[in-house]
């Protein structure tokens, strides 16, 4: 072989695999012209692969995701729109969707979601009303999909309560604080009833008003009446009579649930995402420790109301590739996933996963729960001036718990002239 | 008699005098010290055991807590903006600030005192006030969720503060002794980096080691303009850690803030050195 033929086959060879690299090259980028960004809200709710499978089905979405706290999104999306690297899809507290919504950074996704309705039939079919009304405004219109939300539930520890022959389900607020009472009574170092004082949203102090009969009339909170007095007086009560720690005023959600985790106190309202850290330090199935529906108040004729609040994943107006950020919606939807973070951290409304045994087995409280989680109503938000609202119930809560001595009727009335100020009402 | 009686006065002097030095000085270590003290040994506890315990001293103490610092997916990353950012904000103000501080200290021009006044504005209005005009304008230059706009607030917010310092150390530097270098042929660079920056060596690192403080702490300014998780600083990472949702882990946090001090307080205790071996050469000459 000549030196020049050689050289040609050198050449050629060369050029050739230029071509294919090139070819190669292309393609890759090709396969990655479409991309999706999601924003979760906390670490727990991203799924273990993240995302592999995603990739597997569909190699031409390129995916990337970040952990943006629920806490910080909402000026963590207005700070990345103008910048140009919003999210496609983000996930936030739902009581955020019609503020929004209004303001034109969340898309209408409804005629997505009904298109993922035909495409997906299973995993639509799985999916519990709330999924879509803890997305939407007060319209109806669907932002995206809510595919974890909880509640508040009232647990205790029966064990002591057995002790104490207090008899269980307590139903009621008068029967509860009874229980506290002796509970806290009955020994030195334990608190009969952990409350938060203050540093956190009114998470779990706005259920209880709507257990107890209250009423959010346009997302404002109706405290001045008796309903109101009397939820105040509850929590009042719990501090005067010595059921709640003394240090209340000071504790946020973490000391309200290491006190019960820790079997220093009776009881707490909380939600079902705890459970999966009580059960780590007092297994469930030892049958020491129980929950119910939040209290109604004694002799109520108002109908109790098991309210919800979901975190729901909706997809923004910076969004391009719609079909993409359904199919990222649908991915997260499926049972495998939604298992992971239900089994981990916050229940679900993917209904297939309540009954799937792997779950059951993580979550043996899980049956008895479903009854009362079945009914979850959206807590009632306002459409514009939702967390002004909660701002002014959060300063409530702490004041209630600080100063139980306070007039309850006129913490009411102050406090109802302030919701109504915020509201513009 | 009268020489026992001299001996106690001076004896009861110095004990006096000890008790007035002694007793607020141990006040103010106690003071500062403990809740480092607290935080090193909440990170050595069992989460639960932080919110049940009243002791000091962790039951079973652990290393759980460092272990799942260090084994967070981006921690190394986290650790490297930190430090990148820091070095630049350090370099870069203290460069332009000796220079400033130079002309400030050594030449007469008009408006000198208004404009020296006038460098302390930024550091004058709260600094949560800049954070929406910055937005806007770092997103308009599509600096946001870059190294650029953490180099340019830090640098920004750094230069006055290593200005008015270095400008007493320089002001207080004889001119006498300039003028002796330039006699001798220096211009005015050569002073600069002969005569001035030796002399006031103490300043330059005190204005360092405040400016290292300002870009490792900072935290309004990165939380407003980065968003990117590989973007986070160490401060960033660490409020993100607060969690409201579930048993917030004190030993990790407290694991996760030692382990971001630990870096500071050791460039503190080298370059402290450094000043006082600065200040105790410059009282010999």
């Amino acid at each position: 072989m000549s030196v020049m033929k050689a050289s040609r086959i050198a050449l050629s060879g060369a050029v050739l695999a230029g071509a294919l690299a090139f070819g190669v090259m292309a393609e890759t980028a090709a396969a990655q012209d479409r991309s999706i960004k999601v924003w979760f809200g906390r670490e727990n709710f991203v799924p273990e692969d993240e995302f592999a499978a995603f990739k597997a089905d569909y190699p031409d979405i390129n995916v990337e995701f970040e952990v943006i706290r629920l806490e910080d999104v909402n000026a963590q999306l207005v700070l990345a729109l103008r910048s140009g690297n919003a999210p496609d899809i983000v996930q936030i507290h739902a009581r955020d969707i019609n503020q929004l919504a209004i303001n034109n950074v969340v898309k209408d996704f409804t005629p997505m979601i009904e298109e993922m309705k035909t495409r997906f039939p299973e995993t639509y079919a799985q999916l519990a009303p709330l999924a879509w009304e803890g997305a939407a405004d007060v319209d109806g219109n669907i932002y995206g999909l809510a595919l974890f939300a909880q509640s508040i539930y009232l647990t205790y520890r029966t064990d002591w309560l057995d002790e104490a022959g207090i008899a269980y389900p307590l139903e009621t607020t008068d029967r509860v604080l009874e229980a506290a009472r002796v509970l806290a009574e009955g020994s030195d170092d334990r608190i009969g009833f952990s409350l938060i004082g203050c540093c956190v949203s009114p998470t779990w102090e706005i259920p209880l008003f709507l257990a107890m009969g209250g009423q959010i009339v346009d997302g404002v909170p109706q405290i001045d009446n008796d309903i109101g007095v009397e939820w105040i007086t509850f929590y009042q009560t719990l501090m005067n009579e010595g059921s709640a720690h003394a240090d209340t005023p000071s504790w946020d959600s973490g000391q309200m649930r290491a006190a019960f985790i820790g079997e220093r106190a009776g009881m707490m309202n909380e939600g079902e995402h705890i459970y999966v850290e009580v059960h780590k330090q007092v297994p469930y199935e030892e049958g020491k420790w129980a929950f119910e529906k939040l209290p109604m108040r004694p002799g109520q004729t108002e109908p109790h109301v098991q309210s919800g609040f979901a975190f729901p994943y909706i997809v923004t107006s910076a969004n391009e590739d719609a079909e993409a950020a359904m199919l990222a919606l649908e991915y997260l939807a499926r049972p495998e996933y939604a298992k992971q973070v239900a089994i981990r951290y916050q229940p679900t409304t993917n209904s297939a996963v309540a009954e799937d045994p792997e779950y059951l087995a993580a979550k043996p409280w899980a049956t008895d729960i479903a009854p009362i989680a079945a009914n979850l109503v959206s807590l009632p938000t306002h459409p514009t001036k939702a967390i002004q609202i909660y701002d002014i119930m959060e300063e409530l809560r702490d004041r209630m718990v600080a100063d139980p001595g306070a007039d309850p009727a006129a913490l009411a009335a102050e406090f109802q002239t302030k919701l109504n100020d915020a509201a513009g009402l | 008699m009268r020489e026992r009686g001299g001996l106690i006065d001076g004896l009861h002097y110095r004990l006096g005098r000890s008790v007035l030095i002694g007793v607020p000085l141990a006040i103010l270590v106690i003071w500062t010290t403990i809740p480092i003290v607290w935080a090193v040994l909440a990170s050595f506890k069992d989460p639960l055991e932080i919110y049940e315990s009243n002791t000091l001293l962790p039951a079973n103490p652990s290393l759980d807590a460092y272990k799942t610092v260090l084994s967070m997916r981006g921690f190394d990353q986290w650790l490297f903006n930190s430090v990148f950012v820091t070095v630049v904000a350090t370099i870069v103000p203290l460069a332009i600030s000796i220079l400033a501080a130079y002309g400030f200290s050594r030449y007469a021009f008009r408006f000198r005192h208004i404009l020296l006044l006038l460098y302390l504005v930024p550091r004058i209005i709260p600094r949560v006030s800049l954070i929406v005009p910055l937005n806007n304008l770092m997103s308009d230059l599509g600096l946001v969720n870059t190294y650029w706009v953490l180099f340019i607030t830090y640098t920004a917010s750094a230069i006055p503060l290593a200005t008015w310092i270095l400008v007493g150390f320089f002001g207080s530097i004889p001119k006498e002794i300039e003028e002796s270098a330039t006699i001798d042929g220096a211009n005015m660079w050569n002073r600069l980096r002969r005569v001035i920056l030796p002399i006031a060596w103490p300043g330059v690192v005190t204005a360092g080691v405040l400016c290292i403080r300002e870009a490792w702490n900072e935290f309004a300014f990165v939380l407003a303009l980065i968003n990117e998780t590989d973007m986070r600083t160490l401060p960033y990472q660490l409020y993100m850690l607060k969690d409201s949702m579930g048993v917030q882990d004190y030993a990790v946090y407290n694991a996760f803030t030692i382990l971001t001090v630990l870096p500071l307080l050791i460039v503190y205790l080298l370059l402290e050195r450094r000043v006082v071996d600065s200040i105790v050469s410059g009282a010999v000459k």
